[in-house]
Formats: C-alpha cells, sequence, structure tokens
C-alpha cells in the first residue's frame, strides 16, 4: 500500500520530542475521547492476550478545521505531514507492527456483520467518517507505557504550525524548530485556516439586511475564474485585513490601536516566483499572481510583524507572517494601497 | 591623559532602510560627544549605511566615517581595542534595525548583514576601557544586554530582548535615542540617571532596559574624565 501524504495533529512538545529522538510514538490509547473505540482496542488486547497494545493515529485528507480544534490543542498545535510511503517503509521495519486504514461502519452494518478480532482495531463509528484516519498498532506480549519507532526526518514533507498561534511568536517556534539538529531544512508554516474563520465571517454578515450574493462555488469559479486585476486583488487583500483585524480584536479583546499600512509589491508573479526579503526569499504558499506587503505595526522601527500577502488567479489569499521587509537588492517598488479598516470599533 | 572613545553605528541593510531619523540621531549625539574633552578625529567614528553621508560634527569637524557593514563595525572596534588602555573610556551609539533569532539579539549591518550580539559582545571584549557605555536604539535591542553585561559596562537599550522601538512623532529621531541625547545635552552626566530621565519622557510606550552591574552609570568620569 502506498499512501500519499499522511497528517498528524498534535502539539509542540510532541513534534519537539519527535525531532529531536527522531522517532514517532505509539502510546496507550487507554485515555482517548472516543470511548468506543478505545473499548474494541481494549477487547483486542483481551482476545489476543497480549500485555500492551500501543497506537498512533493520522489523517489522510486534506487540512481541516474541526482537526485543529480537536487535536491540535490551541495555539500549541501542529500538524506534522508525512510523505506517506517514506514514513511507512520506515515504521514497517518494526515487528508486530500494524497498519491500516480505519473502517467506518454504521450500528445497523454491524447487526449483520461478525467482527473479526483482528478487525476491532480498525472500525470506528460512521459519525468519525470525516476523520479519515490512518491507523499504526503495535502490540507486545510484554508491559510498554510507549514505542519509539524510529523514522528518517526526510519523511516529514512540511510542518504547520497552528492557525491560532499568535503570528509574532510563530517565527520564533520556527526558528526554535530549525534549530534542532538536522531540521534547519523543514518547511515550516503557520497555518492560514483562519481564512476559513474570515470566511465564516462573510457568511454572518450574509445574514444582513442587504445581503451580499451568495459567494460562486469553487469548482465554478475555478472554471470561469480570470486572474484578477491589479485593483481586484488589491480589493480581496483589503477585505482578507478587514477579517483579519476583525479576528485579532476577538483574539486579543481590543481593536489594534493602528491601522495596517498595506502596499503592493510591484512584481510580476509567476506561479512559485519568490519575494526577496532583508532576510532571504519568501516562497508565496500557493501559486500566486500578486504580492502584498502588510506592514502591521507601521509606527515601529523593524524589525517587527508584517505579512507578505499573495493572491492567485482564483482571488485566493494566502499569507505568510514575517518581522522583515522587502530588500532592496529586489528593485520592486512598494505601491501604497490605500487602506483604513471597514469597523474600528468590533 | 585618559581618551573618550565614541563609535556611532547605523547599518541600515540597504537603500530602502536607510532613514533619516539614523542620520539625525547619529549627528545629534556626535555633537554632543565631540565637544567633551579628549574626543577627536580620531577617537570619534561613525559607521553609517554605505560610508557615503557626510558627518561633521559642532567640536570635531573631520570624524573617522566609514560604512555601517560588518568589515565596518569590526575594523571600527578592533581600532578602539588596539588603541584603548584601561584608564580610557569608551561610548558605543547604535541607531539601527534589530531584530531576534532563537532568543539571540542582532543589529543590521549594511548589505543586509546581521551581527549577533554575541559576536558583537566578543569583539567588544577586546576593549580594555575600564569605563564603557553603550546606547541601543533599535528593536529587540534588550536582548544585547544579558551577552555584553559586565561590571565595566552600562548598558541603555531601548526596548525589552523581545519589543521593538519607535521612532519620535515626527520621525526625525529614534524616540529613546533621542531623550537620551537630550538629557546629555542639558548637562546630566551619569547614564543611570540619563537612562531614568529618557525613560520618563518617552512619549511611545516604549519599554527600555538599563545594565549597570558595577554602577558605571554613575560614574560621570566616563564622560568628563577623571
Amino acid at each position: 500500500m502506498s499512501k500519499k501524504t499522511l497528517r498528524r495533529y498534535s502539539d509542540i512538545t510532541s513534534l519537539i520530542y519527535l525531532l529531536t529522538t527522531r522517532t514517532i510514538t505509539l502510546l496507550d490509547p487507554a485515555t482517548w475521547d472516543d470511548s468506543n473505540d478505545s473499548h474494541y482496542l481494549t477487547l483486542y488486547k483481551e482476545r489476543k492476550k497480549v500485555q500492551t497494545v500501543l497506537a498512533l493515529c493520522f489523517t489522510q485528507t486534506s487540512e481541516r478545521y474541526h482537526y485543529w480544534r480537536v487535536f491540535g490543542n490551541g495555539a500549541s498545535g501542529v500538524c506534522t505531514q508525512f510523505y506517506g510511503a517514506a514514513l511507512l517503509k520506515a515504521v514497517r521495519k518494526q515487528s508486530g507492527l500494524k497498519d491500516k486504514s480505519v473502517e467506518y461502519v454504521e450500528l445497523s452494518d454491524l447487526r449483520t456483520r461478525s467482527i473479526a478480532t483482528d478487525d476491532l482495531p480498525f472500525l470506528k463509528r460512521y459519525a468519525f467518517r470525516d476523520e479519515d484516519e490512518f491507523r499504526l498498532l503495535c502490540e507486545s506480549a510484554t508491559k510498554m507505557a510507549k514505542l519509539d519507532i524510529p523514522i528518517p526526518l526526510s519523511c516529514i514533507q512540511r510542518i504547520t504550525l497552528s492557525p491560532w498561534i499568535h503570528p509574532a511568536l510563530s517565527k520564533c517556534i520556527k526558528d526554535t524548530l530549525h534549530s534542532i539538529e538536522g531540521c534547519g531544512k523543514l518547511k515550516i508554516t503557520r497555518s492560514t485556516l483562519i481564512g476559513n474563520e474570515e470566511w465564516k465571517l462573510f457568511g454572518e454578515e450574509a445574514t444582513s439586511p442587504s445581503p451580499a450574493p451568495l459567494p460562486v462555488p469553487q469548482l465554478e469559479k475555478q472554471q470561469t475564474a480570470t486572474p484578477p486585476t491589479i485593483a481586484e486583488a488589491a480589493s480581496v487583500v483589503c477585505d482578507w485585513l478587514d477579517n483579519h483585524l476583525q479576528m485579532r480584536t476577538m483574539a486579543e479583546g481590543q481593536s489594534p490601536q493602528i491601522d495596517p499600512r498595506v502596499y503592493r509589491l510591484d512584481q510580476e508573479l509567476g506561479g512559485d516566483t519568490p519575494i526577496l526579503t532583508i532576510e532571504g526569499p519568501i516562497l508565496p504558499p500557493t501559486p500566486a499572481r500578486h504580492a502584498f506587503f502588510v506592514d502591521h505595526n507601521p509606527r515601529a522601527n523593524w524589525e517587527h510583524w508584517c505579512s507578505y500577502v499573495f493572491v492567485g488567479d482564483d482571488k485566493g489569499v494566502s499569507v505568510v507572517d514575517s518581522t522583515v521587509p522587502p530588500s532592496a537588492a529586489a528593485k520592486v517598488a512598494l505601491i501604497p494601497v490605500p487602506y483604513s479598516r471597514a469597523s474600528p470599533e468590533v | 591623559m585618559s581618551k573618550l572613545f565614541v563609535v556611532l553605528f547605523a547599518g541600515c541593510i540597504d537603500s530602502y532602510h536607510t532613514l533619516a531619523q539614523y542620520y539625525n540621531d547619529l549627528k545629534r549625539f556626535g555633537d554632543f560627544f565631540s565637544m567633551l574633552p579628549d574626543v577627536d578625529s580620531n577617537s570619534l567614528t561613525v559607521l553609517h549605511s554605505d560610508g557615503s553621508p557626510p558627518f561633521i560634527f559642532t567640536g570635531v569637524p573631520n570624524p573617522t566615517v566609514g560604512a555601517g557593514n560588518m568589515a565596518g563595525l569590526q575594523g571600527a572596534l578592533q581600532s578602539v581595542a588596539a588603541s584603548a588602555k584601561t584608564a580610557d573610556r569608551f561610548v558605543f551609539v547604535a541607531s539601527n534595525h534589530g531584530g531576534i533569532d532563537n532568543s539571540l539579539a542582532y543589529l543590521w549591518c549594511w548589505n543586509s548583514i546581521k551581527v549577533y550580539a554575541t559576536d558583537f559582545a566578543k569583539a567588544c571584549g577586546a576593549i580594555s576601557a575600564q569605563r564603557q557605555a553603550y546606547v541601543f536604539g533599535q528593536c529587540n535591542s534588550g536582548g544585547f544586554i544579558t551577552p555584553l553585561a559586565n561590571s565595566s559596562r552600562v548598558i541603555l537599550a531601548g526596548c525589552g530582548p523581545n519589543d521593538v522601538t519607535y521612532p519620535t512623532d515626527d520621525n526625525n529621531y529614534d524616540e529613546f535615542l533621542l531623550r537620551v541625547v537630550e538629557n546629555l545635552e542639558n548637562g546630566e552626566r551619569h547614564f543611570a540617571n540619563v537612562f531614568a530621565a529618557a525613560k520618563a519622557a518617552d512619549t511611545q510606550k516604549e519599554s527600555p532596559e538599563l545594565s549597570d552591574p558595577g554602577g558605571i552609570g554613575s560614574d560621570a568620569s566616563l564622560l568628563t574624565g577623571p
């Protein structure tokens, strides 16, 4: 079996352990949220007459909001994305290890079928089907609290920090992770899923007396979209910033005192063209047509929090947080974009 | 005779980020120090951007001027180290951009090169002058205190290791540095008092920090001479 991508949602302490020891750790499932699930594993342990059953779970789907909520542990959450085939090649060297996609079944199905003992650890109720879980399982005749399985760091595709981590802290966390031996070149980004939160805010606004037209479904938009003009892209960024500031206001309990300053980088982007900052290149997380620079604290001396905001042909926004401005070596003009927040008091 | 060595530094990063406030800060500090006894063109060094802006100070019309790059900074500190004796005094002022990586603060030099606080402290460690003052205006400047602190140094930083600094409202000066130099201009010669007054007068909600483990900040002879 070859898995394309496996994602593991955990927290920063688990990630540091993984990177430092270069192992993934299987733990006792007894503490899992879903007692149905842990019950089946207990049954499995009893029927197999083994002393230990340890497990580790991954999801096979793309980033989802509820994964961060359920598994991400707030601002300290991380998502480690693995090259599935490389990871499985490494862990399958461990004797006694089983790996399998979880099967999601309805109660009505169970009434008409018998369950093989070997299937017990890989069955979950249908309500959990969105998890699309892939599970590693190890059983042992001796008692074990945990099992560390060596993996090469090269099987890590990227690491994504929580969308709720304060952008000003994300650079420090990235630096810390990069400082771990052998991790200097790991791809580490902060999740831009917060954009989905902004999307929800758009939806909330649509219930006002003058509702805005419903957004065009993504698939249709992709089929008919024409690349945004500079003015359209600037408008997209200003909308993003409005919602970003609303989110900050909710998170920090008060409205930011000053408006950010927005600039358009007068640079032709071709897919993943980098932006040159004083600290080196920054790549758009997704292919982009227009790039903008948002200075969140324009009164302050450098360095301080800023964002590189990219707009794609589908008008999608991707963001890279930073603390450094564009470099003069890029020879790219910074064109001011007029911006004042839509509603200072939220 | 005790000599006062002064190095005024603004790395500026590159042409995009060479702001007027950095030149103004260095000019104002240079005018002040140039009027002190025991300061001359050999002991007053200005390092700014690529080294091209001219500096003429009130009391020293021809200071040593160089680029605010890594080589310029290293060369200036090595020159002071080679010349300064224990009875001499040393003042370093940075009006600049700064940052922090892995809890290690740095100053930006010309050409987008960072000089880390530990490397800076190592270079300054070769200076044998027993009375030294460091005044930092850049962001994260408090991160220079731990690597640099010792009993012969008073260190004034415009903010904590994880904080930012601000210019004055008119963008003509760095706020903290302006308050420092104003107090010096007004006759204060104890750096500890200069710091307290500058902190009190700061209008930009900054968080200045002071390190003075050896009481050098209460020794006016650092500026006035023995």
